[in-house]
């Protein structure tokens, strides 16, 4: 199992166009760094008071929500833009492309019959999924921290988590398994396609929000709540603001309610994934 | 005898679709086991089930004289190349073969650039892999094949897109693995004529059965020359051949008459012939052939 992780974490330091998808992750953090701060700037006070974000398709990143009279600090930058759901956008693409990759080359053939047990190589994706998540999180935390550093030097004083460190746990566990789950079904959709193109772009629309709008309309017309159980739903829900400030509407509840949403998810593709995998003939 | 392929009844079935029907095939060790037949006939599909690649829907599948899961262990015994090489694209020959390495856990210094020469790619090592041509892709492939020291060798249409060069290059390849290392392997190939010249025993297979297994002399044997008899009345013929002693015949469908038995006098056997009634239009030697004879065999 260690030897096929090791596999694809060689396979993803030489993998140009999943290096491609990390540089423009870094300049899209870059851009959105620059837009907050030019959106702070407009709206006045680098302290801004909450305002209730954008829904709809597309991508939203609401200006960070400081408490009253404190300076926004990097986690909660940071947190606002996962909430935005940019990371799912190139978590998708980058899950798409590799395992494509993978599927389209016929590697398997090479290692799946001289492997001791065909569950290994499953199991193996699916900590290299976790590897994965874990890296563009931490890159893009990295970029958006170095970005607020070089972009604005001297208007904006860097602190780390100003008062909310209860919340850091919340903030970063849940965003990973929320974003875990996702970059699950994007995996399982292009084994299921065996196409880069449909895994990546389900991903984009997804991430965006475009399911979340036809379950709305689907609410509307059958009185049932499904938006709320989608991973992007909590994925914009997951947010200091959210934590921090309860006169907003949700509550710990909520957070707890995302956190199992994401775990439901995660478990349901992977076991999916495995049934499959394990059942299929290799091409 | 101790076979390291043994299989009884195996068969694959997709929906209603037999790919592979009741395939009871025996490869001892050591030999080099030439695999013929159509395209579509099953070969890739029976090949993918003894790498392990694919499951089959009913039979015995005995590895090493294994059976049932206690085979399923000797799968890391076997090397294959299926159909067209696995390779990334966009990764060099030797960053392929290292990534196989990792996932088998070889750690032998200079192993992948061992396994280049071997091919004869010791130079296309830093060439990423669109980069290298159809042959040289499948060099590469035989080369990925070979990691992992296996003591089965799978090889589907390996000399495909070679040229005359490289497939002699193969096939010296091949019988060096079988002669130094006592290497069984398995290849199927449509270049009938150079199956041949490796092979030590042959299996035909059509439609996904197995309709022939054969050794090289028993092969021999049915490509011998025959005599062709050319005439109008093959019925009227066929008693006349028989009184000389000949029993090996064979009426082709448009009535000529292919006798594989030695005829000491063909001059006598035309006066009787036409004694009989029988006009003899031609009478000449035929020198048979590997590709004839599986053209007749598989005849629908």
């Amino acid at each position: 199992m260690l030897n096929l992780i090791r596999m694809h974490l060689y396979r993803m330091a030489r993998s140009i166009s999943l290096w491609i998808v990390m540089v423009i992750m870094v300049a899209s953090c870059a851009f959105s760094s620059c837009m907050q701060i030019v959106s702070l700037d407009i709206t006045g006070p680098l302290w801004p008071d909450y305002e209730e974000s954008e829904s709809g398709f597309g991508l939203f990143f609401s200006p960070p929500a400081g408490k009253y009279g404190e300076a926004a600090s990097f986690l909660e930058f940071y947190s606002s833009d996962l909430s935005s759901g940019i990371l799912l956008v190139f978590l998708s693409i980058a899950c798409a492309i590799f395992y494509g990759e993978e599927i389209k080359s016929g590697f398997l053939k090479n290692i799946t019959g001289q492997t001791r047990d065909k569950t290994d190589i499953f199991w193996s994706k699916v900590i290299f999924t976790i590897l994965l998540t874990l890296f563009m999180m931490l890159l893009y935390g990295i970029a958006k921290f170095i970005g607020l550093k070089l972009l604005f030097p001297k208007e904006y004083t860097l602190r780390f988590a100003s008062e909310c460190w209860p919340a850091i746990p919340f903030i970063l566990v849940g965003n990973f398994i929320l974003h875990l789950a996702f970059a699950g079904g994007i995996v399982l959709l292009t084994m299921l396609s065996r196409s880069t193109t449909v895994g990546s772009i389900v991903g984009i629309f997804t991430a965006l929000g475009l399911p979340g709008g036809v379950l709305g309309m689907m609410e509307e017309s059958y009185n049932v709540e499904l938006v709320k159980y989608l991973i992007t739903t909590n994925v914009h829900n997951m947010r200091i603001a959210t934590i921090y400030n309860e006169w907003i509407g949700y509550s710990e509840k909520d957070i707890y309610f995302a956190l199992g949403a994401g775990f439901f998810f995660f478990i349901l593709y992977e076991v999916l994934g495995a049934v499959y995998f394990t059942k299929k003939d290799v091409d | 005898m101790e076979y390291v392929v043994d299989t009884c009844a195996l068969t694959k079935q997709f929906r209603k679709h037999k790919a592979v029907n009741n395939i009871s095939l025996h490869i001892k060790r050591g030999e080099i086991y030439g695999f013929i037949g159509r395209n579509g006939a099953g070969k890739t599909t029976f090949m993918k089930m003894v790498c392990g690649l694919s499951v089959p829907t009913s039979g015995e599948l005995k590895l090493f004289g294994a059976a049932g899961k206690e085979a399923a262990k000797y799968h890391s015994r076997i090397g294959n190349l299926i159909e067209q090489p696995g390779l990334y694209s966009e990764m060099t020959a030797w960053e392929n073969l290292h990534m196989k390495c990792l996932a088998l856990g070889i750690h032998e210094e200079d192993y992948e650039n061992r396994l280049l020469a071997t091919v004869g790619l010791a130079d296309a090592g830093k060439k990423r892999v669109r980069q290298l041509s159809l042959g040289m892709k499948q060099r590469l492939g035989i080369a990925m094949a070979l990691v992992g020291k296996p003591d089965l060798l799978v090889l589907d249409e390996p000399v495909n897109g070679l040229d005359p060069q490289g497939i002699a290059e193969v096939r010296k390849l091949l019988l060096k693995l079988k002669a130094e290392k006592n290497m069984t392997i398995l290849i199927s190939s449509h270049i009938l004529e150079e199956l041949y010249k490796v092979a030590d025993t042959f299996g035909i297979i059509h439609n996904g059965v197995l309709i022939q297994e054969l050794s090289k002399e028993e092969l021999d044997e049915k490509c011998s020359d025959y005599t062709e008899i050319l005439t109008k009345d093959a019925k009227k013929a066929c008693p006349v051949i028989e009184q000389t002693g000949c029993r090996n015949y064979q009426v082709m469908p448009d009535n000529s008459i292919r006798i594989f038995d030695v005829i000491p006098e063909p001059g006598k056997l035309n006066m009787k012939l036409v004694n009989e009634g029988c006009m003899v239009e031609s009478m000449h030697m035929v020198s048979g052939n590997l590709e004839e004879y599986f053209l007749n065999l598989t005849r629908d």
